[in-house]
């Protein structure tokens, strides 16, 4: 091999390891109580010490059934809610210790899909303004025909009409809601989005257009996903990496095909033991000792 | 499968409400008579002429006179004024303190909640009457008066009504994408919060009408409304009791345009909220 | 051996009575269900599978409304169960038909306890006496894998995980040895690894006490683990009826095709999904020909113009001109010659209009 070619090599073996962004030890706590009037307050550990890497231009995955905290996860590195420890560094920054301007301008680079269509959209905005609104808020542009090519372009990458834009979002699919909702969340062209069940809403032929246009923006513009389902069947359609969470904690970490083919994991296991697949029949005695044991 | 927005949907099922639309046009009918009422009749409503006192109706005063010879149907046109431009304009000073109010409590929650949802609930304790006259006898009688007591004293039904609805809308996932995406608190309340409030406030506004229209008419009646001699509804009765007996046509016709007037709101109010209500709706 | 039919529905039509004028939410539909077994109900939102429980549970309420065809229940003598009244419906619902649903909390009482609403289940359609009530209730409770149900029977539903209560609303459907059990989607709110659970419990009783199941779901890969036949229902109508291997193995109907496509398998890799181009239609705006004619890769002119009949083909029934003359064979044939242009031509004129 050629010096420079050696080179070349080295340069893609980094930059596909480059990290982008770094969750330490993410805690958030929710009080419920105290014990008696005055006693030591109560805590529950929605989030206990989540630790992570995202590498640019990957799927990282993390599954886990209901309340195993990871929709909290996400909510708290996106400071939807203030998580109670930890830190996120984004961009050589500690995201959650920064305020007013910074914030703002770090916001632009990590954004969110959410998995309702239907109450992620304001019903009183038209497409036009709701996918714009990033960009508003940014300033992005200096010209009203600035603004508008850019909504116009981004409505094109994701596939929608652009005669589209004057509409008013409940004259919409739950598709091509999810549809706006990418858009919206890719105006800024972000270097993460945050995907909290996106398809999980959606009828099964729906669903494969939006994991599909998923993919084809991330081969185009490089983003890295933090994909949040309780459907492993699209998480390995999807993922490259996988996070697995089970009452707050990390149980397993790995590669997609370490967590599919090698579950080191218990719970894991089972969890992929349970996924009703055609063609398959599962062991439903192993479930039913599962539940007794509990 | 193209559907228009949500206001054009909703007047088209408003039609549909034939009370809801004979009621805006009985509404109409008393603003366009209120407006035009110099044109519309040959008499000063204020000016006596004694020789005339206490008529019955006839032709040339289809309502009868008063004790002073004044023309009652005149009479009651002008009193129009003042009960429609009253509740209306109170109604406006209650929405944007309502609002302001409820979306602080709503939006921002724990202590700011805590002080409004207190003020809300001294406010709807008072008894609203005696506290009317009370501000009316500090503020003395007048029209500027009139609107702000009114308007000051039934901000917090808006308040708490509106308080309900952003709890609710705060919870929707946009408001969360909003401040993902860096939006100040002040765009979320008035780019995603007001227009999603709007219906709610325009039938709070509606149904508030006709209590903030009978209030004057107490405060009228008693004295403390407009000065007289300005026309009003609640002071033609009051000075119609002494009459009762011999001509109930006095104390009647203004009564009328009361009921009228407050049922037309009432009715009107029901039917926005039927099609503007999220939660009314189909 | 041919096993005695539970349930017949013939011709059977809901409609919705709406602004927008009659809709037809089940076409002319007819299936039957043999005793003991499990017939698996599969389609995507707005495909009327719902409304199908609810008909033959007799609560189809307003503006839906049966407006012709019937849906004959029982072994021996069979009752039409659109015909009943009020009196005779309730008294067939619990001892003979049961349903379970997919949120237990909207079907049970939050202020009663567990035990009480079974016993109370019980008492309603059986004489019998309260302790004795009582004992069964603790039996049933127990039957559907509960380990302490004497601390369970005096719990009130929210105090209970969405399983346990799933396995509550079971056993209380269960509790008079209902001949047919419906279960309508009953497993989409929980977890996987509950969702194992219940559906192996539902197996496990339904083998125990013999009953027949209707169960309804979206979701493929439940259907095919639970279910003996499968009826594919879209936008209203039966599009295909098969033994569950069959469609699984061997679907025919392109929409079935269609939908096996678009789940994501866990062993396969693949770059893309396949889809199905454009949306269910909404029931207003129905189609004139085959009403899945605008998504379909294979359709012709006279898919467009003309509604096809169902057709016998391979062991399936199914409602597509692909099949009239039967078999495979002709599918294949008709796929290698002509269909092919027409369907990659149909491909790129859906994928212009076609939006999801």
């Amino acid at each position: 091999m050629s010096e420079a070619g050696k080179n070349q090599f080295e340069e893609n073996e980094k930059s596909e390891r480059e990290t982008i962004l770094q969750v330490k030890n993410l805690k958030k706590y929710y009080m419920v109580g105290r014990k008696g009037l005055f006693g030591e307050k109560e805590y529950v550990r929605s989030v206990d010490g989540v630790s992570f890497e995202l590498h640019r231009g990957e799927t990282l995955a993390i599954v886990g059934e209901s309340g195993c905290g990871k929709s909290t996860t996400v909510k708290s590195l996106l400071r939807v809610v203030e998580p109670t420890d930890g830190e996120v560094i984004l961009n050589r920054q500690d995201f959650l210790k920064l305020k007013g301007a910074d914030l703002k301008k770090a916001r632009r680079n990590i954004k969110m899909i959410f998995q309702d269509p239907y109450s992620s959209l304001n019903p009183r905005m038209t497409v036009r303004d709701i996918i714009g609104e990033p960009a508003d808020i940014e300033h992005v542009y200096k010209t009203e025909e600035e603004r508008e090519k850019l909504i116009l372009d981004t409505m094109e990458m994701v596939g929608l009409n652009k005669d589209f834009a004057d509409r008013y979002p409940h004259e919409f699919s739950g598709g091509q809601r999810q549809r706006i909702g990418i858009a919206r969340a890719i105006i800024l062209r972000p270097e993460i989005v945050v995907c909290d069940e996106p398809v999980s809403a959606l009828d099964v032929s729906v669903q494969a257009k939006i994991i599909n246009l998923l993919k084809e923006l991330q081969a185009k513009m490089n983003i890295s996903y933090i994909f949040i389902s309780h459907d492993l069947g699209v998480v390995k359609h999807i993922a490259d990496r996988v996070l697995v969470m089970y009452q707050g904690h990390v149980v397993e970490e790995g590669t997609r095909d370490e967590i599919f083919e090698n579950p080191k994991n218990d719970y894991t296991k089972l969890l992929l033991a349970s996924i009703p697949e055609i063609g398959k029949k599962m062991d439903f005695d192993q479930f039913e000792r599962a539940f007794q044991a509990e | 499968m193209r559907k228009k927005n949500y206001y054009s949907e909703s007047l088209k099922l408003f039609w549909k409400n034939k009370l809801a639309v004979l009621s805006l046009l009985i509404l109409i009918v008393l603003v366009i008579s209120a407006i035009f009422a110099p044109v519309l009749t040959p008499y000063d409503p204020n000016k006596q002429v004694l020789a005339d006192k206490l008529l019955f109706p006839s032709s040339k005063h289809p309502f009868g006179t008063d004790e002073f010879g004044r023309d009652i149907l005149t009479r009651c046109l002008y009193g129009c004024r003042v009960s429609l431009s009253v509740g209306i304009v109170s109604q406006l000073i209650a929405s944007v303190i309502g609002y302001f109010m409820g979306v602080c409590a709503g939006y921002f929650g724990k202590k700011t909640d805590d002080v409004i949802s207190f003020l809300i609930q001294v406010f709807s304790s008072f008894p609203a009457l005696l506290f009317a006259m009370a501000l009316m006898y500090a503020l003395g009688s007048g029209i500027m008066n009139l609107y702000l007591t009114l308007g000051f004293l039934s901000w917090a039904n808006t308040a708490r009504l509106i308080r309900g609805t952003v709890l609710q809308l705060k919870e929707q996932e946009y408001i969360q994408a909003c401040r993902i995406d860096g939006g100040s608190n002040l765009r979320v309340i008035l780019k995603h919060l007001f227009p999603n409030c709007i219906p709610m406030l325009i039938v709070s506004c509606t149904l508030g009408i006709p209590s903030a229209i009978l209030t004057e008419a107490s405060l009228s009646y008693l004295g403390l409304g407009v000065p007289s001699p300005t026309a009003s509804w609640g002071s033609m009765i009051s000075g119609a009791q002494t009459f009762i007996r011999t001509n109930t046509y006095y104390s009647l016709f203004p009564g009328i345009f009361i009921i009228l007037t407050v049922i037309a709101f009432n009715t009107l109010g029901d039917g926005l909220r039927d099609v503007l209500d999220p939660k009314m709706r189909k | 051996m041919e096993r005695e039919n539970i349930l017949e529905i013939k011709d059977l039509d809901v409609r919705l009575f709406t602004e927008r004028g009659e809709l037809p939410v089940i076409d002319r539909l007819n299936l039957t269900l043999r005793a003991g077994e499990t017939l698996g109900i599969v389609g995507e939102s707005g495909c009327g599978k719902s409304m199908l429980a609810s008909a033959i549970m007799g609560l189809v309420a307003r503006p839906g409304k049966v407006t012709g065809g019937e849906i004959l229940f029982g072994r021996d003598e069979k009752q039409d169960l659109t015909k009943m009244s009020a009196k005779e419906l309730r008294r067939i619902r619990g001892t003979g038909i049961s349903m379970i649903f997919q949120e237990p909390m909207t079907s049970l009482n939050p202020l009663m306890s567990c035990g009480r609403q079974i016993v109370e289940t019980i008492v309603a359609h059986e004489k019998i006496g309260r302790a004795e009530a009582k004992a069964r209730a603790i039996s049933i409770i127990r039957s559907v894998g509960i380990q302490r149900p004497e601390k369970v029977y005096g719990e009130v539903p929210a105090q209970l995980s969405g399983g346990m209560r799933q396995r509550i609303m079971i056993a209380m459907a269960l509790v008079c040895n209902p001949e047919l059990l419906i279960c309508d989607e009953p497993t989409t709110a929980l977890d996987v690894t509950v969702q194992a659970q219940i559906l192996g419990l539902i197996r496990r009783l339904q083998k125990e006490k013999k009953t027949s199941v209707v169960f309804i779901s979206h979701d493929m890969g439940v259907i095919s683990q639970m279910a003996d036949r499968v009826a594919v229902m879209y936008a209203g109508q039966l599009v295909e009826y098969a033994q569950a291997e069959a469609i699984f193995t061997r679907p025919l109907h392109p929409y079935t095709q269609g939908l096996q496509a678009a789940i994501p398998k866990m062993n396969e890799k693949k770059d893309s999904l396949e889809s199905i181009p454009g949306n269910v239609p909404m029931l207003y705006e129905l189609p004139k020909g085959c009403i899945f004619s605008p998504r379909c890769a294979y359709a012709t002119d006279r898919c467009r113009s003309e509604r096809p009949q169902i057709v016998e083909a391979d062991g399936h029934r199914v409602r597509c001109f692909l099949y009239e003359q039967g078999g495979d064979a002709q599918r294949r044939e008709m796929k290698a010659t002509d269909t092919s242009e027409t369907k990659i031509e149909n491909k790129k004129k859906i994928g212009e209009e076609g939006e999801g």
